[in-house]
């Protein structure tokens, strides 16, 4: 017993001086969780969004986007970016002072290469070459100057341009992109270098003494944590060794701005992204109920879209009637969401000739019952509760629905292979509002347009927006689309939830935007820590 | 016995054969796969591609011939010892393993080690004090402990212990400044950051250990050679001890069967909640993202580990229980 009682006393003190060894953020590093180990440091095989978020302070782009200013382009590795007059062609005048790590120079041919790169599908840059879909070729005119020509003028190229990446062609030149040695210590260009990696542990970045461009930081280190689990990221950042928390669960945003709201310690934030959630109605003709609009108006109307609001996401999220995200310019704040009515349902769901048996089902005049598969993705807990709500204002109109909820990589291969009578999920659209590929007739098959629309008049709109380089007209044909797709609901809009982000108080000057608060401009390079902190 | 080791061994290759065809075949007949995942992961707008694109890389990891013909391919590199390359990261598979096997073995060594030093005291005394208090309450005890879900009991100690009380450390195995401490100063920080998980990773596991120690120490007690002992005068503490739990523990050894293979499997709630990046979230993450080579790699490795368990569980009977012989001349 004695001896028990000597071992549980060492292995108390043990414990204590592991405490006693405090942590004390630094003033000028700036603390984050990832959710997930990088795979490559490298701006042409990555593919993963915390990558990207590393990525970004380690490569300049051609041109930075200032998503609150109506996506203004800012210069970034190119000083000037012009247009040619028929709107194929773009040329980008470079500056002549930006180095790699190792001190050679950012050229044209690093440019060039780097697109090719992301054109060899060995390179897996798959999520890149949807932007150079009509490309028609790219050039270095000299070392400074870049010029790439597609073949039909796109309003949306201009972003596939700023967004370039280069990468050292004198380190990757034939090279394996997924090189894993050249992958651990990345060479690049921009405001920070990779300082420290600790595989499952922690990427710390330094400043790179060889970036002179603007914005200045700051910081001059950041500490990203491998932190799985979002429960742990939020008990870490409670404890203090993180700075933010970004894209918050409801429950949890809210029950910790209940208990820390009123002090200093902790910064919440709520805002509108380009996310947004829907029920998509397969309409194309493989199943007999959603080929009818009048069919899917009276879902629209049987679901209590408000109440979902209220209740699933506590107010916390915006009510939207069609296929834009709510504070994009091309979003008609005109049109009204269809209004939750089960008597105007049941009326359209008559007229559609789904009609009320003896037995209080719906059937169609050969008897057949309106009875459907409802797809859910795993771990979408609000799409469930959705869905259940859905499901008994069904019962009550005589319609019977199923859940069915499977994991994510076989949702993800029935949505691409159109293999689903309805499902709900959400969209992450692009800044700029380009839906082209969502409801263009030719998206059919291999696009995103998963639930088989074709309207020809939605289609000569899409096809005048992608050339319509003046933003005013752009809007109103963007309207034109909003009223005729909310005419058809081939989904039902469901909301934009708001992104939810807590910042830790010492943090300074966070401005949140479309695409988070990383992605504001300036960023990270506007913040700061309190002064004597 | 050299001979019986032989013979044993060459029925571990085609087992082993087996088991690795059939987790091959399944994992491939899933549906998903690696390269539509990384496409259409995000479900993000700019993720439209053409299908040529998509047809080409499943080419370049050969996922568009038949399943048998990748099989083969995949035995023609493992008898080089090559297990390939992560479609991930392009990392070894052998490499990525390895990397995180020492954390796993370490957390699950400590659990286990607590599990028998634990259970098999409490076992033998509630089964030599049977029907009494104590056997009653360490029997509830266990069992409560047993019935307690695991990712609540973490959450509660993450929020509770790590955040409220302040009191343990909660990311990871280390401290970012483990590299600077002394001897004692790494050893108190990896003490302090294990307290958690290796508790998560023990309590659960009481219940059964403890149980079968009792039953098996209850069995013997009932035995003749016991009786005989009692009859000869030896002192209770001597027959309980010296006779009684050493046989007693021979259905303990089975044990070991099933102490290799789960060395290496770690928890994947456990190491999530923790953030500690050992092989159960290596296996999670591989299957999530239909990651072949991993997941092959890695039930390949678990495959060999309980082969060999049983094999060194069933060596270790002869060592402990003379009635046990492999030796040439029994059937």
């Amino acid at each position: 017993m004695k001896i028990q009682a000597r071992a549980a006393l060492i292995l108390a003190l043990i414990i204590f001086a592991g405490c006693g060894t405090g942590f004390r953020k630094e003033p000028r590093s700036f603390y984050f969780p990832l959710s997930g180990e990088p795979n490559y440091l490298n701006y042409v095989p990555y593919t993963s969004s915390y990558e990207a978020s590393v990525i970004g302070y380690l490569y300049q782009s051609m041109q930075q986007i200032d998503y609150n200013r109506g996506s203004k382009l800012l210069p970034g590795l190119a000083t000037n970016v012009t247009l040619s007059a028929d709107k194929r062609t773009y040329t980008c005048y470079m500056r002549r002072d930006v180095t790699w790590e190792d001190g050679k120079p950012v050229t044209a041919h690093d440019v060039v290469f780097t697109c090719r790169m992301i054109l060899d599908p060995k390179s897996g840059a798959q999520n890149k070459i949807a932007g150079f879909k009509d490309l028609a070729g790219f050039k270095a005119l000299n070392d400074y100057t870049f010029r790439i020509t597609f073949k039909v003028p796109d309003v949306t190229a201009k972003y596939t341009v700023a967004g370039l990446t280069p990468i050292p062609r004198h380190i990757w030149q034939g090279k394996d992109m997924r090189d894993k040695t050249l992958n651990r210590k990345p060479v690049g260009n921009g405001p920070f270098r990779l300082q420290e990696w600790k595989t499952g542990r922690h990427i710390i970045l330094a400043a790179n003494p060889r970036y002179r461009q603007q914005p200045k930081f700051y910081f001059n280190r950041i500490v990203y944590k491998l932190i799985p689990e979002s429960a742990a990221q939020q008990a870490a950042l409670r404890k203090g060794l993180l700075d933010a928390v970004v894209n918050m669960r409801a429950h949890s945003w809210l029950r910790m701005k209940e208990r820390y709201g009123k002090g200093n310690k902790f910064r919440f934030f709520n805002y509108s992204t380009t996310a947004y959630s829907q029920i998509a109605w397969q309409g194309n003709g493989s199943n007999p109920f959603f080929h009818d609009y009048r069919v899917r108006q009276a879902m629209t109307h049987a679901l209590n879209r408000p109440e979902i609001i209220r209740t699933l996401r506590k107010g916390l999220a915006v009510p939207i009637s069609g296929p834009f995200y709510p504070t994009s310019w091309a979003y008609d704040r005109s049109v009204q969401p269809l209004a939750f009515d089960q008597q105007r349902a049941a009326q359209l769901l008559d007229a559609a000739g789904w009609k009320l048996n003896s037995s209080g089902l719906r059937t169609d005049s050969n008897g057949r019952p309106f009875s459907f598969e409802m797809m859910l993705p795993q771990g979408s807990t609000t799409g469930r509760e959705i869905a259940v709500i859905l499901k008994n204002a069904l019962t009550r109109l005589g319609i019977r629905m199923e859940i069915r909820t499977l994991e994510w990589s076989v949702f993800n291969k029935r949505l691409n292979e159109r293999d689903f009578t309805a499902c709900i999920f959400s969209w992450n659209s692009t800044v700029d509002p380009d839906v082209y590929d969502l409801w263009h007739s030719s998206m059919r098959k291999t696009g995103l347009n998963l639930v088989g629309y074709n309207n020809p008049r939605v289609d000569r709109l899409l096809e005048q927006a992608k050339q319509a380089f003046d933003r005013n007209r752009r809007q109103r044909i963007s309207h034109q689309i909003h009223r005729e797709i909310h005419r058809d609901q081939p989904y039902t809009f469901l909301y934009a939830a708001k992104q939810l982000d807590v910042f830790a108080g010492r943090i300074k000057g966070v401005e949140p935007s479309p695409r988070g608060p990383f992605d504001a401009w300036p960023g990270l390079a506007g913040w700061t820590t309190a002064a004597g902190e | 016995m050299g001979q019986y080791l032989l013979r044993r061994l060459l029925v571990i290759l085609p087992t082993l054969l087996g088991i690795s065809l059939v987790t091959f075949i399944i994992i491939h007949l899933a549906p998903g796969d690696p390269v539509s995942l990384q496409y259409g992961g995000a479900l993000s707008q700019k993720h439209a591609v053409t299908r040529k694109h998509i047809d080409r890389l499943k080419q370049l990891y050969h996922l568009d011939e038949p399943v048998l013909q990748q099989y083969g391919r995949w035995l023609g590199r493992l008898i080089r010892l090559d297990f390939g390359n992560s479609m991930i990261d392009n990392k070894p598979v052998t490499e990525k393993i390895f990397e995180r096997l020492p954390l796993t073995l370490g957390l699950n060594l400590v659990s286990f080690l607590l599990i028998f030093a634990v259970s098999i005291p409490l076992g033998t005394k509630a089964a030599l004090r049977r029907g009494g208090w104590f056997d009653r309450a360490s029997g509830t005890a266990v069992f409560l402990l047993y019935s307690l879900p695991v990712p609540w009991i973490a959450l509660m100690m993450l929020i509770y212990l790590g955040v409220e009380w302040d009191l343990l450390p909660i990311v990871g195995i280390m401290s970012d400044h483990y590299e600077t401490l002394g001897f004692t100063g790494k050893l108190a920080d990896l003490t302090a950051h294990a307290v958690m998980p290796v508790f998560c990773l023990t309590y659960t596991g009481l219940a059964f250990v403890t149980k079968l120690t009792r039953i098996s120490v209850l069995e013997t007690a009932g035995q003749e050679f016991i009786r005989a002992a009692r009859a000869r005068g030896l002192s209770e503490r001597s027959i309980n001890y010296r006779h009684a739990l050493k046989n007693a523990l021979i259905p303990v050894i089975t044990l070991f069967g099933s102490l290799l293979p789960a060395l290496i499997s770690g928890s994947v709630i456990v190491e999530r909640i923790f953030s500690l990046p050992g092989i159960g979230q290596l296996f999670f993450e591989s299957i999530l993202y239909r990651d072949y080579p991993t997941i092959m790699g890695l039930s390949f490795f678990s495959a060999v580990l309980t082969l060999l368990g049983i094999l060194v569980a069933d060596l270790l009977y002869a060592v402990v229980d003379p009635r046990i012989s492999y030796s040439g001349g029994r059937a």
